[in-house]
């Protein structure tokens, strides 16, 4: 497949998912998402020269994440997926297969984390569960860190 | 570990998410901070898994060019290091130089590419010994970094470590039991080197070699008679070069010239003699002796490896010698035999007694030992002095004092732009043959 043709359509499909999800709400919010393309293809597209351009994409993408996720939450879970793959491929973090894998781990992890979202009607649950495992990886990930350290440096400096 | 600027903004970004997610009950803010949260701890942990391939990829061996020298010796250390960069990674490796000796020139940390094979890298500098002890290279130190994290790790383990470099004491001060020794030599230094043929008689003068006194002649004309052989006339100068020292401000462009009639003298050495000798020195350290060197080409390697400002492990600052402390006093009985001012008197005693305790306890300097023996073991008749003349320059005067003690004519080599009468002033100062600027 031609590289440089994977982020356009990585966007297209981010566009067309938003498209959907604002068609088939029959919501006026719909037209937020349709809106908020523009700023993400503005930033992905035109704004090549801007020192911090993805950092600006990120946070238009996040945007139009939440547009999307408040009318439908697998819809922004798609839009989340469209724009992680736009950002990896814009900085070239999605070259080799090492690289795909990684990408396809994070889509899992993702969809397992909204389907347990999908189950509670409250933010509070999720967002605890979610700070829970976040700082149980980082407790495991300090140990990794100080067996290296241990073992390369004679201390866990 | 740190964040980067991008991974911060990004770490900003989802709380800025969860909090709105938090107040406002959505569950869209918190797919989306979920998602960012998701996304960085993968960074987060690729990173790290990163991290660890590369540090058990590192190998690395240092060799010294010596392991025992002695306090103010410069010495080369080499470094290779094997390494496997993973992708879209930048390291820098940085060598943990030991304490109590600084670096003189060289490469001592370097960046690595990455590369999918592993790949060899070179740190080659040269140490100067500050102090004695047994110094230990302790390891690399690894600086890591990516677009997200960056991260610095010291490798202090045994494969990272070594070799122990032993530096023994060397005295600011020769001591007084090795003193009549390098006299004796120094006296060896100054018999003739001779040839077969007679170029001329003359009389016999106290201290001439008894067995050069002609007997034939002598009892003709009833006087003592030596004969005087023929020598070797024709010498290179032994070329003196005084580095600057690197803590200190020194003309640069007057340095590049300094460096190029150095080179060339060598090369006309070289052409002229077959050989040459030059002796490097920076203030009272003697860096390197190059002692009869007939190979131009190995001649201008040493000189491009150690022409340049040089670190100092010793200093002077108007050292006085015995010499000048005996100068000194007996100037200071000049003046007191003529000066009726009692008050002068009491000044003039208390700085004789002051000038005569410190001439009972003054001891040859290091330098001027060094210095002593390395003329000793060079056959020439004058040396050619460059340097800058920036700082102190008592060890010009050791130099330039134990050449003319030695017989050797002295010729200094001074920047232009020295003002001539400042030129006269150290000729005179210094005892020199000549001075000229090397302009």
């Amino acid at each position: 497949m031609n590289r440089a043709f994977l982020k356009p359509g990585l966007f297209l499909l981010m566009a067309l998912g938003a498209l959907g999800a604002a068609v088939s709400s029959h919501s006026p919010a719909g037209y937020l998402c349709v809106l908020l393309l523009i700023p993400t293809g503005g930033f992905l597209f035109a704004a090549h020269t801007w020192h911090g351009r993805i950092f600006y994409l990120v946070c238009s993408g996040e945007l139009l994440v939440i547009a999307c996720g408040a009318l439908m939450i697998w819809a922004g879970l798609f839009t989340a997926w469209m724009l992680a793959g736009v950002v990896l491929l814009d900085l070239g973090m999605l070259e080799g297969k090492e690289d795909v894998n990684v990408f396809i781990l994070f889509c899992c992890v993702t969809l397992f984390l909204v389907a347990g979202m999908q189950l509670s009607n409250h933010v509070l649950v999720p967002l605890l569960l979610l700070a829970a495992g976040t700082g149980l990886v980082l407790f495991f990930q300090d140990i990794r860190n100080y067996q290296l350290r241990k073992k390369y440096t004679g201390a866990g400096s | 570990m740190r964040l980067k600027r991008c991974a911060q903004g990004l770490s900003l970004l989802a709380v800025l998410l969860f909090s709105g997610a938090f107040i406002l009950d959505t569950m869209a803010a918190l797919l989306a901070a979920g998602i960012l949260t998701c996304a960085l701890l993968g960074q987060y942990l690729l990173f790290n898994r990163r991290l660890w391939s590369l540090v058990c990829s590192v190998h690395a061996e240092r060799s010294l060019s010596r392991s025992l020298v002695r306090r103010g010796t410069t010495l080369r250390v080499t470094t290779t290091i094997t390494v496997t960069v993973p992708p879209r990674m930048q390291v820098g490796i940085a060598e943990r130089i030991p304490t109590n000796v600084a670096v003189q020139d060289g490469v001592t940390s370097l960046a690595a590419d990455p590369l999918p094979t592993s790949q060899t890298l070179r740190l080659s500098y040269r140490i100067t010994t500050v102090m004695h002890g047994t110094m230990y290279f302790s390891g690399l130190t690894l600086t890591v970094n990516d677009l997200f994290f960056e991260d610095s790790i010291d490798l202090l383990s045994d494969r990272f470590c070594g070799p122990s470099l032993v530096v023994q004491p060397a005295g600011m001060f020769e001591p007084s039991s090795k003193r009549a020794t390098i006299e004796t030599r120094e006296i060896e230094k100054m018999g003739v080197l001779s040839g077969l043929g007679i170029r001329a008689l003359r009389e016999y003068y106290a201290g001439d070699d008894l067995r050069r006194i002609d007997w034939k002649i002598s009892a003709k004309h009833d006087k003592l008679f030596v004969r005087e052989y023929t020598g070797i006339m024709s010498l290179p100068s032994l070329i003196i070069v005084d580095l600057p020292w690197r803590g200190a401000p020194y003309p640069a462009d007057e340095f590049d010239r300094m460096v190029a009639m150095v080179a060339g003298m060598v090369e006309y050495s070289v052409r002229t003699y077959q050989y040459v000798s030059v002796l490097l020195v920076s203030g009272p350290n003697i860096l390197h002796l190059m002692a009869d060197e007939k190979d131009l080409e190995h001649c201008i390697s040493v000189l491009r490896e150690w022409m340049h400002p040089a670190e100092r492990t010793v200093h002077f600052y108007r050292a006085a010698d015995r010499s000048d402390l005996r100068s000194q006093i007996h100037a200071i009985e000049t003046a007191q035999e003529r000066t009726p001012d009692a008050e002068t008197l009491r000044f003039l005693g208390s700085l004789h007694a002051y000038y005569g305790t410190t001439l009972q306890n003054q001891k040859m300097y290091a330098f001027t030992a060094q210095i002593i023996r390395a003329l000793s073991s060079i056959t020439t008749d004058e040396v050619v002095l460059f340097s800058l003349f920036s700082g102190d320059i008592s060890h010009i005067r050791q130099i330039a004092k134990q050449a003319k003690t030695a017989k050797i004519r002295v010729h200094i080599r001074m920047p232009g732009s020295v003002e001539p009468h400042t030129r006269a002033f150290y000729q005179a100062r210094l005892g020199a043959d000549t001075v000229e600027a090397f302009a």
